[in-house]
Formats: C-alpha cells, structure tokens, sequence
C-alpha cells in the first residue's frame, strides 16, 4: 500500500529538524570563507602532522577490521555447523564483549599493561593497542553478521556438495561463498565503528581524527579546523557505507525466522580440542579479563554501596533518557523504513535510504559540534538546557540502525499482505497499525535494544553537548577517571555492564517470544 | 543394492518413518509415492546420509552405510541426489558447477572440460555453460541439476519431486530424457513423486508410503491392476 503523503512530510521533517540540520551546518560553515582561512591557518590536511594522523586513522581501521574477520567468521562457522564442545555456551559468552562499551574495554587493558608492564607483549598506547582493543570490542559483530549469513543459507545446497566432497571443501567452495556478502558488510561496519571511534584511541592517547578533532574544538575552540578534519574521515566512511549498500543489496541484515535445524553437523574429531582452547582464549580476552581486572579494582562492597549511593541518580537518568532516545529514534526509524521499502519511485526509495545511512558516516565529535552550533542560542536553550539535547544526540547517531533493523524486517512482509488488509479498510493508518506493526514486532524489538545499548553506553557526543547537572554514566565514568578515582570508575563500569547485559537479556526474551508469534511456530 | 532395513526415525517425538524396508537394484527405478508429509524426502535423506535413522540400517553394494552407532559420509556412498528445490548454487555457472563434481573423479583439467561438454551436450543445455542458475528457465534448471547430479557417475541417483514444478510439455521431454540417460547409465534409481503420470512413464517398481509406513511395494504392472488399497488406487488413479 502506498504511504499517505503526510508520512514522507513527517519523516522528513523531523529528519531534517534532528539529524541533518547539525551535519549541513558544519558544512557550510567551510563555504564561509572565513571559516576556510581561518581553518587553514591552523591546519593543513597534508602537512607531516596529518599524514601522521591519517596514517593512524587508517591503521587503527584497518587492523581492527582485519583482527575481527580473522576472528568472527571461523568462530560463526564452528559454533553453527560443527559439534564444537560447549558451543551453546560459547556462542552467548562470544556475545558479550560487544555489549562492553569499547572504552571499559581500553580502561582494562590501560590498567593491565600498568600491572603487567613489560610482561604484556603488545604496547598497549600505540596502533597496535587501539587495533587490540577494537578487535575485542567489535568481533563478536562481525561474528554476528557471519551467523546469520550462515543461516540464510538453504541447507541443501551445502548438501548437495557434500554428496560429492568432504566438509572442508564444502566449506571453502560452497558455504563460505555463500556466506561472504553478510561477512563482508560485518567488517565495513566494524571499519566503520574503528574509524570514528573517539573514546579507545583517546583513554590509550594514540592520535587518530576523532581525538584530533575534539582536541581542535575544545582545547583551540577551531571549529572550522575541527570540520577540515572531519571531512576526510567523512568522505572515507560514507564512500564505504556505499559499497556495503551494494554489496547487501537486496539481502536483510538479520535473517528473522532463523534457519532450518541443521541435519548434519561437521564432526570436528581431534581438531575439537585445539577450536575449543582457541575459543577460550577469545572469551579470556574479551570476556574473562575485564570482569576480573575490574572486579579487582573496585575493591570490597562498600566500595560498590559507595558508588551507587552517589550514583544511583544518574543511572536512572542514563536509563530514563536512553529509553526517551531509543523510542524516539524507533519513529523516526519506522516513518523512513516505510518509505524506503514501500514507497513506488525508485528515485525516492534511494534518496531516503542513503539519507538515513548517512549518519554513519559523521563522527560523534563532530556530531557533537555541529549541535553545539545549531542549538547552543538563546532561542533554542530549551533544547540545548535540556534532556532533548542529548535524545537528539542519540537519534542522529542511531538512526540509521533502527532504520536498517526495521527495514530488513519490512522487506520480508510481502506487500500483498498489506494489499489484502486494504482490500478490507481503506485507512492506511489502520493497516498499519493492525497489520504492519504487528508483523514488524520483532525488527522493532530488534532495533529498540540496538539504539538502547548504544545509546545507554553513548559517550562521543554525549561528552560535548550534554548540559550541566545531567551526566550519564559514561560522562560520569570518564570525568571520574580523570580524577584517578581508579575504584570508583571500576565499580561503576561493572554497573554499566550488569544493565547492559541485564537489558541484553530482556531483549532476548521478548524478540523470542515475538519471533515465534509472528512466524507462527 | 541399496538395502533398508527397518529404518524408523523421529523429528521432536513424532514418527516421521517407521519399519520401512525396501531394495533398490541397480538398473532399476523405484517410485517412491506417498501424500505430502509422509517421509518421502527424509527416506531419501536417510539414505544419502544426511539423517541418521533411530532405528535400522542402510547398506548399498554391501557396504553397512548407516546404523544408529555410525555412518558413512555422504560423499563415500557412490549417491547423487535431485533436491526438490534443486539446490543449484547461485554463486556458480553451469560450467562451474560441473567442474566442481567433476573434481572429485577426475584430475587433469582436459579431461574435466571434455566431460563437462559431452554432460552439458546430454541434457541439451551446450549453449549455456556460462549461465548462472538465475538466468536459466525452470527446465533448464531441472536439467542442469541432472547434469551435477550425473557429474559423479553415481551408482544410484535419488531423486525428490524432480519433475513437479514444471508445465506438461516440459515434464514430457524430461520424463524422456530421463529414459535415455538410464538405458546408457543403468543407474539405480528412486524416484519421489506423487504424480501417477510420471509413475506410468519411468517406474519398475513402486512403494507407497502413509504416515511414515511403507503400505505397497510391488512391481509396477503387478500394482496397477492390483493397487491392494484405497490409498494406493487414488495415488495412482486406477
Ligand atoms: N528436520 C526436521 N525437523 C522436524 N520435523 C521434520 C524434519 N524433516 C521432516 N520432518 C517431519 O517429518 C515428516 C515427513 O516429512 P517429509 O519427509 O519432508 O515428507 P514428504 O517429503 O513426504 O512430504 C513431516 O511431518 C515433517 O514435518
Ligand atoms: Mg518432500
């Protein structure tokens, strides 16, 4: 059925209100020549300095996306097709290190290289350590996207070489082919998340764009020089949100339903000992080592008792405006994810679809600057002195993970379904709410958690624009640590964990039940 | 020979097969009928090994292939198997998913591109070596996939529903073609279906399967004038 026209108003709208307006506005803001000069006067993007920068930004990037293939996909692979020892376990402990925000990942490993010293083979404040870190943090994302390319794939047609060939030759001329277009659109994203991060190369103090943009902004308030800056990394990025786009074309990101049970499993023999000690190794790591190192750190329970009396409050507030930002950009989400999958012109479909993904592309930082600009004045302060302020944070950032969420759960439900409905009603608001929403539970749930986890461990934008007297828990954590209030920041990075896991678990439970409704079994 | 014995198995606690015992002799062609949902395609699943049965034993040539305590890989079972969806892989041409069978039996490279012309040339498909799956119409399909699944030189060739999708005319060419590649192959072969027509064409024998038990196993012409129940009468419409 074809969206009513006040939808793409809607939706259009609020986009260009919360997400665009930022962005456009550190844009132009290089078109005045003043900016431009003004930017050149501290800044030249190819100076020694910038190589220097560039060099990292691109190292850091590329290694991370290099560690995370080399670790995701073969994990994926064992943990679904073979009978690997304890496999169920495995897979929801490899889960777990995406759900630590990456800088409680780089605050352990700081800390570990201070304890270990010289008997940590690896510096943990270079390249290197940055890459390190990313790869534990992000993996388990491109394992993810590896799971479900696996379980979109028909099972007969591994089978069918298997009447021919062993598992390994299957595996290299028929599952992994299959496989790569969802591998592949793993390790863009997780180039992606390395190059914009801000928060693991800044606590391991490596230089790389997003540090140096904050830098320019909040210690040189040259903001222009800040936006030169951006532009790079911003060209680099969205380029490569392109090349996802058509490497997935066509495909949905999250197979919903799951896959058939799997018949045969590949039976790894003497080979189980060596995948499961590797895969411990993995969980050690990215699991193991933090909860440990932390839980060393913050000390006795008083210690604990302490931080949550002084802390309690912003935990609710972190987790009251993470929900107000998860729901906010789940409408916005849903409005554009209708009109990217139903709308009839080609040429619309596409301009709302890149739009939406656009985000991805802009740093938190500068993201943190361009809000900064547009909303810090007289006329707006009640947004800029608010809680609205950073619910726009996290919609323009995660915007374009709802809309992906519910997009790829849109594109499943056939529009015959909803041409039936309107055979029945001529609303189109009643369809929607009758048939589609129903349907799109489970893209919902699955894009609602998304933005909450994110959102509820958010700290790139959040650092620049959050007003005074309303700091959440990742504010709170990196102005405690540079206090040096080692326990407390310790103590309070476990609590962050705990929510995010107990919110992980939620999420589990509500997408099973909803899956299972939707799909009938 | 391909030999069942007493194969049961059970998906969740519900009987998909049981006591089913059947032979197949090489040269042969075994209908295997049965309404939807009456284990039709795990039967020839079990076979190919890619279920293991809870009860019973498969053996082919004499070879004990699979029991409940082990099992022989699919690839060592001298089978080749027609998916009922085909199961082409979309990632290759037709050329290439010859080669990639043909790999298995064959070493030097000639010989693979000799063999892949002469099977390409045996199910008429010579022009389109270089198609992909998506490009090909549904009998075209149809006959790529008998071409991988000859590519093996398999002994015997289980087949799943291989003709049900397709219009009549189609259906008629490839019930033929079927015929010609079996008098030169004399593969043993079983054959799913619930279509008396192509039964009528190609089968020696049939076995009628209901709810998981095997009802009818007779010679063809020994069934058609005594289909023996109500069941097999209406399968075969007599
Ligand atoms: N992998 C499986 N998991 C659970 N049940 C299955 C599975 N495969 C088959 N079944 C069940 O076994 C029965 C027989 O299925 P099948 O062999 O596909 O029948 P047919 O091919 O004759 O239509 C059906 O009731 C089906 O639901
Ligand atoms: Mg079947």
């Amino acid at each position: 059925m074809k969206p009513p026209r006040f939808l793409y108003c809607i939706a259009t709208a609020l986009f260009v209100l919360v997400v665009l307006t930022p962005i456009l506005y550190m844009l132009l803001s290089l078109l005045n020549t003043d900016g431009v000069g003004g930017a050149l006067n501290h800044i030249s993007l190819f100076d020694r300095r910038q190589i220097g920068l560039a060099g990292n930004s691109l190292g850091t990037a590329l290694g991370a996306t290099a560690g995370c293939l080399l670790i995701g996909p073969p994990l994926a692979y064992f943990l679904l097709r073979t009978n690997l020892w304890g496999k169920n376990v495995l897979k929801v402990l490899c889960l777990v290190p995406m759900l630590i925000p990456p800088y409680v990942h780089a605050i352990v490993w700081n800390d570990v290289s201070r304890t270990l010293g010289d008997w940590l083979p690896l510096d943990v404040h270079s390249v290197w350590g940055v890459i390190f870190v990313l790869t534990l943090a992000y993996f388990p994302f491109v394992m993810l996207m590896a799971l479900s390319g696996l379980e979109s794939i028909d099972r007969n047609m591994e089978e069918a070489s298997l009447l021919h060939h062993g598992e390994w030759a299957t595996l290299r001329r028929v599952t992994l082919p299959l496989a790569t277009p969802h591998i592949l659109s793993g390790a863009v994203f997780v180039f992606i998340f390395a190059i914009t991060d801000f928060s693991v190369p800044d606590i391991l103090r490596v230089r790389v764009y997003p540090v140096e943009i904050f830098v320019q902004f909040s210690a040189f308030y040259n903001e222009a020089g800040a936006m030169m800056l951006s532009l790079p990394l911003m060209a680099i990025t969205f380029l490569l949100v392109l090349v996802q786009r058509r490497i997935l074309k066509d495909r949905s990101y999250v197979n919903m339903y799951g896959g058939r049970s799997n018949a045969s499993h590949h039976r790894l023999g003497r080979w189980n000992v060596c995948v499961f000690m590797l895969a411990l190794v993995v969980v050690g790591l990215s699991v193991a080592t933090p909860i440990w190192d932390l839980m060393e750190r913050a000390g006795a329970l008083s210690n604990y008792i302490r931080v949550l009396k002084t802390s309690y409050s912003q935990i609710l507030y972190s987790l009251f405006v993470s929900s107000i930002g998860a729901a906010a950009t789940l409408f916005l989400g849903l409005l554009l994810a209708i009109v990217i999958e139903r709308s009839r012109s080609e040429k619309v479909k596409s301009i709302f679809l890149y739009a939406a993904i656009a985000p991805l592309a802009v740093p938190a930082t500068t993201l943190g600057i361009g809000m900064i600009r547009v909303w810090n004045r007289p006329a707006t302060d009640f947004v800029f002195e608010s809680t609205w302020v950073t619910v726009f944070g996290y919609v323009a950032r995660f915007l374009p993970f709802a809309v992906m969420a519910i997009a790829s759960n849109l594109k499943q439900i056939s529009p015959r379904i909803e041409e039936a409905a309107a055979l029945a009603t001529p609303h189109w608001l009643r369809v929607l709410w009758r048939i589609v929403l129903p349907l799109l539970s489970p893209g919902l749930t699955v894009g609602f958690f998304v933005v909450l986890i994110l959102s509820f461990g958010e700290i790139g934008t959040t650092l620049l624009v959050i007003p005074p007297g309303r700091e959440t828990i990742p504010i709170k954590i990196y102005n405690l640590m540079h206090y040096g209030a080692n326990s407390m920041v310790a103590a309070l990075s476990l609590m962050l964990i705990v929510i995010i896991l107990a919110l992980a678990g939620l999420f589990s439970a509500v997408y099973g039940r909803l899956s299972e409704r939707v799909s009938g079994r | 020979m391909i030999v069942l014995d007493g194969i049961g198995k059970r998906f969740g606690g519900k009987e998909s097969l049981s006591g089913v015992s059947l032979q197949v002799a090489p040269g042969e062609i075994l209908a295997v009928m049965g309404p939807s949902g009456s284990g039709k395609t795990t039967l020839l699943r079990i076979v190919a090994g890619f279920e293991s049965p809870d009860e019973g034993s498969v053996s082919i040539d004499g070879v004990e292939a699979t029991s409940p305590e082990k099992s022989l890989p699919p690839h060592s079972r001298k089978i080749s198997m027609i998916f009922q969806d085909l199961a082409l892989w979309p990632h290759m041409t037709a050329s290439e998913q010859l080669r990639f069978v043909l790999k298995k039996r064959m070493k030097s490279g000639q010989e693979i591109e000799v063999e892949i012309a002469a099977l390409l040339g045996s199910v008429n498909l010579h022009d389109y070596a270089r198609r992909y799956p998506h490009q090909l119409s549904g009998g075209e399909r149809q006959r790529l996939a008998m071409a991988r699944a000859l590519a093996a030189k398999p002994a015997y060739l289980l087949m799943d529903e291989p003709l049900s999708s397709l219009d009549p005319i189609v259906k008629d060419e490839l019930e033929k073609m079927i015929l010609d590649i079996q008098s030169v192959a004399r593969m043993g072969i079983i054959y799913v279906t619930h279509n008396s027509d192509e039964v009528h064409a190609l089968a020696d024998r049939v076995a009628i399967l209901d709810r998981g038990r095997l009802v009818r196993d007779e010679r063809k012409d020994v069934l058609l004038t005594d289909p023996g129940c109500e069941l097999a009468r209406r399968l075969l419409r007599v």
